[in-house]
């Protein structure tokens, strides 16, 4: 009799980290300021979070099916993207929205690349980039979200810095910025949470705090220049952190594996560019929040950025003759 | 477990050797035994390699003989190379007086006259009557690696593409050395000493005659082995999978492992996803992310030139970590065993 055993290559043991449990993580991470998404939208959040994620899902069926691949949805990634897409969006968007949206995210800026970790862009920012440019009215988030009644002044605290200045914002109470008493995405208003996952996942090591460490000091420090320049004309740090899609872009989005650096200094000056870039755009570009292309352009010179790196023990320079 | 997580946030995996404290375990005796020395009254150099094929851990003194490298530092290992296994510590413990004898005779063999043991810190009372330079090595996997050793111990980094003979060391295990003492002091043992672990995790130290078929161990131990088990020659990190259980314990046999089908996990042909967890902990800083991306694509010759191929210690470190399960470590043997086969066919 033979026994036929399984040969294969060392090691024979695995760490257990793998892409279904990363993704795992990340939605748990992300379901306190989900939740309260919920609670400050109501049951039109919880519609388009749903369409949002089962779309994103069929999307990558979709394009398994086309591409002849292995089906990729049991790895939990294609329901993560459909997830903070549809965190980032006015509770309001139309069902059509959300469905190109993930159409973009899953198979243009994802799909067409090589699947799960060819994506240059991140995915959700892509997509969203796509909708804000194509539809801006539907991210002037005060006319969106006119219909609903607020007790407390709901306003998108960014575009009220671009109309009025410093000033606009002084009616802000920071406390309630930090809880979600803003106008914004349906996941992205309720800062703490958004800091209460982050830091999460950062303790777990499932981001990599370097990035979004710099990426905050980056703002702070761009912000802080712009503030003292003129007072009245630009906002403090504090509005800029805890406002529009900041803490969402620091903890879930600049730190998505395939579009961000690995290696230490390139993840630091990453980090610091996205958040003077992301200033940058808000104070003197053309667009409310800065978030979205500040991480997309520093998405686009990532590769570069990571040819910064140590040098290998043992490696001797032009040793081949 | 063989694993744990530490420090909040850099979530480093440390993975621990195992370590030999306390009660000696007792080896359970196959076969084999011992022969008295007749042949070799002067252990030098030649009668050394002419028989090395039975002592454990087959070691090879041509590198003294007939080769330019100069040896300057003979590096005894009293730590385990792998995890899991404990039967280098076991030697140390228990045949101290063998050892120093080997030393001896290596010292007046080869000439070389600085000999260094390597031993974890939990083993530094049992080497006192030993006549060499007693080293301390970290007990993490993987710095009881020869590379790490040099590196880490005494200074001298391994350049890519180069053995640690190149930089003058010459490395053996602690019962190679037990052996030669053996030799010295009148006995040839026939047996090899290794850690036998069960499918349950159980630890035995077994003491067999080299070339027993590892079936005699196994039904000794009563294990049934089951399609799709695993047996594994060497430790979980970079032992070989044995596909036959004909096939005998060998002179450098340290580990046997038998690992149940529920415990085998498979690699996958899932892409990199750039997370960067082979970097952080790759212990000679490889990019393997990059260098991963160019092998996969068979661009062997670009991975040795730009990412630094012939740099990796193969310590497995990698694939150990890998989120998409790739089988980093095949890949970067494969590369080389390619670009060897290239060479060779170039001249
Ligand atoms: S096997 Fe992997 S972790 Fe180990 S040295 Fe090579 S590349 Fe680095
Ligand atoms: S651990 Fe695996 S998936 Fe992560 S960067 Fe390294 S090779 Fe890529």
């Amino acid at each position: 009799m033979n026994t036929k055993l399984i040969v294969s290559p060392s090691p024979f043991i695995h760490n257990g980290d793998i892409i279904l449990k990363r993704s795992c993580q990340t939605i748990f991470a992300l379901l306190p300021a989900l939740l309260a998404g919920f609670y400050y939208y109501g049951i039109s959040a919880v519609a388009v979070v749903s369409l949002s994620v089962s779309t994103a899902m069929i999307w990558e069926l979709i394009m398994n099916y086309l591409t002849k691949q292995p089906v990729t949805i049991g790895d939990g990634t294609a329901a993560l993207i459909g997830l903070t897409f549809s965190m980032l969006l006015p509770a309001t968007t139309p069902w059509w929205a959300v469905l190109i949206g993930t159409f973009f995210a899953i198979i243009v800026a994802r799909g067409i690349f090589g699947g799960i970790g060819g994506n240059p862009f991140n995915p959700s920012l892509l997509a969203l980039a796509v909708l804000l440019i194509s539809w801006p009215d539907m991210f002037d988030f005060n006319e969106a979200l006119l219909n609903y009644d607020f007790i407390y002044n709901m306003m998108d605290p960014l575009s009220a810095v671009k109309r009025f200045g410093s000033s606009g914002v002084s009616s802000f109470d920071m406390f309630n910025l930090l809880i979600g008493k803003q106008a914004g995405g349906i996941g992205s208003v309720s800062g703490i949470f958004l800091i209460i996952g982050g830091i999460y996942l950062i303790i777990r090591g499932f981001i990599r705090w370097e990035i979004s460490l710099s990426f905050i000091i980056g703002i702070i420090i761009t912000s802080f220049l712009f503030n003292i320049s003129d007072p009245n004309k630009y906002a403090g740090p504090i509005i800029h952190i805890l406002s529009g899609y900041t803490l969402i872009g620091v903890f879930f989005l600049a730190t998505e594996d395939s579009s961000s650096p690995v290696n230490f200094i390139p993840m630091i000056i990453y980090g610091l560019c996205c958040g003077l870039m992301t200033v940058l755009i808000r104070n003197i570009g053309a667009h409310v929040d800065g978030i979205v292309f500040g991480i997309l352009l520093m998405n686009l010179v990532q590769p570069l950025l990571d040819k910064i790196r140590p040098k290998t023990i043992g490696k001797v320079a032009n040793n081949y003759e | 477990m063989l694993l744990k997580k530490s420090f909040i946030g850099l979530k480093k995996t440390k993975l621990e050797y195992e370590a030999l404290k306390g009660e000696l375990p007792i080896p359970v005796f196959i076969s084999g035994g011992t022969l008295d020395n007749e042949n070799f009254n002067t252990l030098n150099l030649e009668a050394l390699e002419s028989i090395s094929a039975h002592i454990s851990g087959k070691p090879s003194f041509n590198v003294f003989t007939n080769s330019e490298k100069k040896i300057n530092t003979i590096v005894i290992c009293g730590c385990e190379s792998d995890l899991l296994t404990i039967t280098n510590q076991y030697v140390l413990r228990t045949k101290a007086n063998e050892i120093d004898k080997g030393i001896k005779v290596l010292r007046e063999a080869t000439g070389v006259d600085n000999i260094v043991i390597v031993i974890p810190s939990h083993l530094e009372s049992f080497c006192s009557s030993i006549q060499a330079e007693v080293k301390i090595v970290d007990n993490v996997y993987p710095s009881t690696l020869p590379q790490m050793i040099s590196k880490d111990i005494l200074g001298k980094i391994v350049p890519e593409g180069k053995t640690y003979e190149d930089v003058g060391l010459f490395f053996l295990s602690s019962e190679t050395v037990a052996a030669i003492g053996g030799l010295a002091l009148g006995k040839v043992s026939l047996n090899k000493l290794f850690t036998f672990i069960n499918k349950d995790g159980n630890k035995t130290l077994v003491s067999a005659k080299i070339g027993t078929p590892i079936n005699e161990i196994l039904e000794h131990f009563n294990v049934k082995l089951e399609d799709m088990d695993r047996l594994i020659f060497g430790g979980p990190m970079r032992g070989i999978c044995i596909y036959d259980t004909k096939h005998s314990i060998l002179p450098d046999t340290d580990t046997v492992i038998v690992q149940d089908k529920s415990n085998v996990n498979f690699a996958s042909d899932i892409s990199c996803i750039n997370c960067g967890e082979c970097i952080r902990i790759c212990p000679v800083k490889m990019p393997v992310n990059m260098l991963i991306r160019y092998l996969a694509g068979r661009q062997y010759e670009d991975g040795a030139n730009m990412y630094d191929l012939y740099c990796c210690i193969e310590c497995g470190l990698c694939s150990f970590v890998c989120v998409s399960k790739i089988p980093i470590l095949q890949y970067i043997k494969l590369a080389k065993h390619e670009l060897e086969h290239a060479r060779k066919a170039e001249v």
